[in-house]
């Protein structure tokens, strides 16, 4: 086991500078650059210059690529063209805020998408596996803004139970802390909980239908311990694998829900780094993110071995 | 479901958000009559004034003072000089400045903090967007703490139009400027998260009349929509920008809406002289008379909104008399333009920043719209604004959809500072010497002469001719605030000031 963690380990280097190179290269490819954002459309040429001059953005590619890289693997991020604060800060300071929202988003997605989907599985083709279909269906075309939006008018403008946005110190406050998370995590969490519902629905169908679970019933199991021993065990895997790809995209991709409740979220930084072409920002957070699958790819790997007992890690599938 | 499970979850819930809510976040903390709470919808990326754009223009008042402050109807009044006076020639500018006035680190301003102030805003690489202004200040000498003398080649409005929007910063800390907002204004930073927040309690060695609020908390929203349901919720307390369709969504509730500058932001179109078939006069002439600029301030600026056919205020306008009708309606007349040129049927592209402006957006599309009644078939590329900064700064375009900034200042600081009129390098591609030695004699004459006047009517008359800008419309910038919150004031650009603000 750890001799395959250290090799997966070692095969994330060529990757990681593979995309570190791609990714400077698409975002030095967009057009403008950090100096006309910040010398705007009223500049002249020749202070346009300056800008790019003043902070080495007129130096060729490959030199502030080496530049940047070099001092990135030594843990320097560089300062930002906009904030002019030191980028690791700036970056350190928000992946907390979105990996609290995140995973407390994925919680209840499991918490709501697996019992749905494995509901709707066992009722399948009745009035119960119909219902949950509509309403997952229904929360997959809802975009996350109208439902954010929605929320905060139904909860903190006319109910005025919960906050309407930001995120409280639990320091400052820790029932206001947790007030706060609700309305971001539950809009959140409800595209996640609908595609959960639906892959579980559709992975214990297909698992329903084997031949072993048909002899575990032969066998007279009850029905629940079949459910839970025989049929979610086996359907696990690729609600594993589809659980993990969410956690990734939740943290990075929470965009919308970060400006709807002004959530100070690493997603929002990047869009915005990305509009002032803060170059920086962009590079550091996109590899952060590009580590952060790899990691949540070795996790999901080691807990397929853990689910099921055949698959051993490093090797192929026992007999 | 069984009650015991419901409880697990929830303490699941519960447990998996205090595991993870450690990280250092600013709070929002509860209402209070002497805490103003701002939504703001722009970038907070700085304190550096010279930025001057809608995320800093909010922190600027409560952080720095300027040296003077202009009025709407453009009179100078005193702030950090309390006086100042113009030598006979009106190219010495003598001010005095305030005693006593320190920086939020307790250290006295002195003339050194305000020298080196216009040096800052001067530097090409600082990008800051009064930097054409600090051009006409040749010498500043500093002949003691308190005086500073300007040796100026310019116009005195765009002198005062300098002095209002200079503001002064910490001459020992420059490369602190950004982060620490350390200026001589009535509230002092406590707390800044780039991009997200910003508090500010109230100075208590500020040197001016103490403002009622003892503390302010910014906090960004970029969301419209959520901003507005944060206002609605009690959130916050004031909107220093909102839309028009936010403040329409507002009219008949119990909270307030304003107007910050009914002619801070001007609409226009730009077209490129070089690019056929725009080449021809007729064809410029042609997209003036095609586009319906009295519809245009009503759909797209909204009330409010002051139609444009010459982008001076109303300050200005004793030289334009007799021209406000200048810029008539009429695609009938445009459609035969277009095909006396030859050019019906051809194919154009509009340029346009709708995905950071909307308005600019519509904008595009009611000139697409406009075009094809005059038989020109436009196609719009809407672009993100940084993106539309690059190829618009390249001349990448044919036409564009545009604000301008600046409207609101005298007519000689619009023609420097606001690229699409300048006489020089302008982007549109106009070249004539004779409007740029008329555009040299009004921004340098320091007073109005009889010269400055004619070269005036021949300025006005060159843009009624050669149409490569056509100002259209204020855009003006709308304020929201909750009921209890009152006596907000507006800078001419339409930056808030709260020194007399007051929640009830």
């Amino acid at each position: 086991m750890a001799s395959y963690i250290i090799r997966r380990i070692l095969q994330w280097i060529p990757i990681l500078v593979l995309s570190s190179i791609l990714m400077f290269a698409v975002v030095r490819a967009m057009p403008g650059d950090a100096a006309d954002a910040i010398a705007g459309p009223d500049a002249t040429p020749d202070v346009v210059a300056a800008v790019r001059a003043e902070y080495g953005l007129d130096r060729p590619l490959p030199v502030q690529y080496l530049a940047w890289i070099s001092h990135f693997v030594r843990g320097d991020f560089g300062t930002s063209y906009i904030y002019h604060t030191d980028n690791a800060a700036l970056i350190f300071s928000r992946i907390p805020n979105s990996l609290l929202l995140a995973v407390c988003a994925l919680v209840l997605a499991i918490l709501i998408g697996l019992p749905a989907g494995l509901y709707a599985a066992v009722r399948g083709g009745k009035l119960g596996d119909l219902i949950v279909s509509t309403a997952t269906a229904a929360a997959i075309a809802t975009p996350d803004f109208w439902f954010g939006i929605v929320a905060i008018l139904l909860f903190a403008v006319t109910l005025n139970w919960l906050p309407p946005g930001g995120l409280i110190s639990p320091t400052d406050d820790p029932v206001q802390f947790l007030l706060s998370l609700i309305l971001p995590s539950f809009t959140l969490a409800l595209h996640g909980a609908a595609v959960l519902a639906r892959f579980t629905r559709s992975a214990v169908l297909e698992t329903l239908g084997e031949d072993y679970v048909r002899t575990a019933r032969a066998k007279g199991i009850s029905p629940f311990r079949v459910l839970r021993r025989h049929v979610l065990r086996n359907a696990l895997v690729p609600i594993v694998t589809i659980t993990g790809i969410m956690l990734g995209r939740m943290l990075g991709g929470a965009v919308v829900i970060e400006s709807v409740f002004a959530w100070p979220g690493v997603g929002r930084l990047l869009v915005q780094s990305i509009s002032n072409r803060d170059y920086g920002v962009v590079q550091a957070i996109l590899v952060l993110l590009v580590f952060f699958f790899l990691l949540l790819n070795l996790v999901v790997d080691l807990l397929y071995a853990l689910i099921d007992p055949r698959i051993r890690v490093g090797g192929s599938v026992a007999e | 479901m069984s009650l015991s499970r419901t409880l697990k979850r929830g303490l699941l819930v519960a447990g998996c958000a205090v595991a993870l809510g450690f990280a250092a976040t600013p709070s929002i903390t509860l209402a209070a009559s002497d805490l103003l709470r701002i939504g703001l919808q722009a970038d907070l990326s700085s304190f550096d004034p010279t930025r001057l754009n809608t995320g800093t223009g909010v922190t600027t008042n409560l952080l720095y003072n300027s040296l003077i402050y202009l009025d709407a109807g453009g009179t100078p009044h005193p702030e950090l000089a309390k006086s100042w006076s113009f030598s006979p020639d009106g190219r010495t500018l003598t001010l005095n400045l305030v005693d006593g006035v320190t920086f939020h680190d307790g250290r006295k301003m002195t003339s050194k903090d305000v020298a080196y102030s216009l040096e800052y805003a001067g530097t090409p690489a600082v990008g800051a967007n009064i930097l054409p202004f600090t051009k006409l200040i040749q010498q500043v000498d500093t002949p003691n703490d308190d005086t500073v003398v300007l040796h100026v080649n310019g116009s005195q409005r765009v002198i005062y139009d300098l002095l209002d929007l200079l503001y002064v910063i910490d001459s020992q800390h420059p490369k602190d400027i950004f982060t620490s907002g350390n200026g001589t204004g009535p509230y002092k930073l406590v707390s800044f998260d780039p991009g997200q927040s910003a508090e500010f309690v109230l100075y208590d060695k500020y040197w001016g009349q103490k403002p009622a609020i003892k503390r302010v908390e910014i906090k960004e929203l970029p969301d419209a929509q959520s901003a507005l349901a944060q206002l609605r919720a009690g959130a916050v307390d004031f909107l220093p920008t909102i839309t028009r369709e936010n403040a329409a969504q507002l009219a008949g509730s119990r909270f307030k809406t304003g107007i910050a500058s009914a002619d801070a932001l001007g609409f226009d179109v730009g077209i490129n002289v070089d690019k056929p078939p725009f080449d021809k006069p007729e064809v410029r002439k042609a997209v003036s008379l095609a586009l319906d600029r009295k519809r245009i301030a009503a759909e797209i600026g909204g009330p409010g909104s002051i139609v444009k056919c010459l982008p001076w205020t109303e300050l200005d306008k004793a030289d334009s008399a007799g021209l406000e009708d200048s810029c008539p309606y009429d695609p009938a007349q445009a459609k035969a333009l277009i095909a006396k040129a030859g050019a019906t049927g051809a194919t154009v592209e509009i340029l346009s920043s709708g995905q950071s402006a909307p308005e600019i957006g519509t904008l595009a599309q009611v000139m697409q719209s406009s075009l094809a009644q005059i038989g020109l078939n436009a196609r719009i590329t809407d672009l993100a604004g940084t993106a539309f900064v690059a190829q618009f700064r390249k001349s990448q375009f044919q036409l564009t959809s545009h604000s301008y900034g600046r409207a609101s200042r005298s007519a000689q600081a619009l023609l420097m500072s606001a690229v699409v009129f300048w006489a020089k390098g302008n982007v549109m591609g106009v070249k004539s010497q004779s409007y740029e030695d008329d555009v040299n004699l009004v921004v340098n004459s320091p007073t109005d002469t009889p010269e400055t006047a004619a070269a005036w009517k021949r300025i006005d008359q060159f843009m009624l001719s050669d149409n490569w800008v056509l100002p259209l419309a204020t855009n003006p910038i709308r304020w929201a605030s909750s009921p209890k919150l009152s006596g907000v004031a507006f800078s001419l650009d339409g930056a808030p000031n709260f020194d007399g603000a007051v929640l009830n």
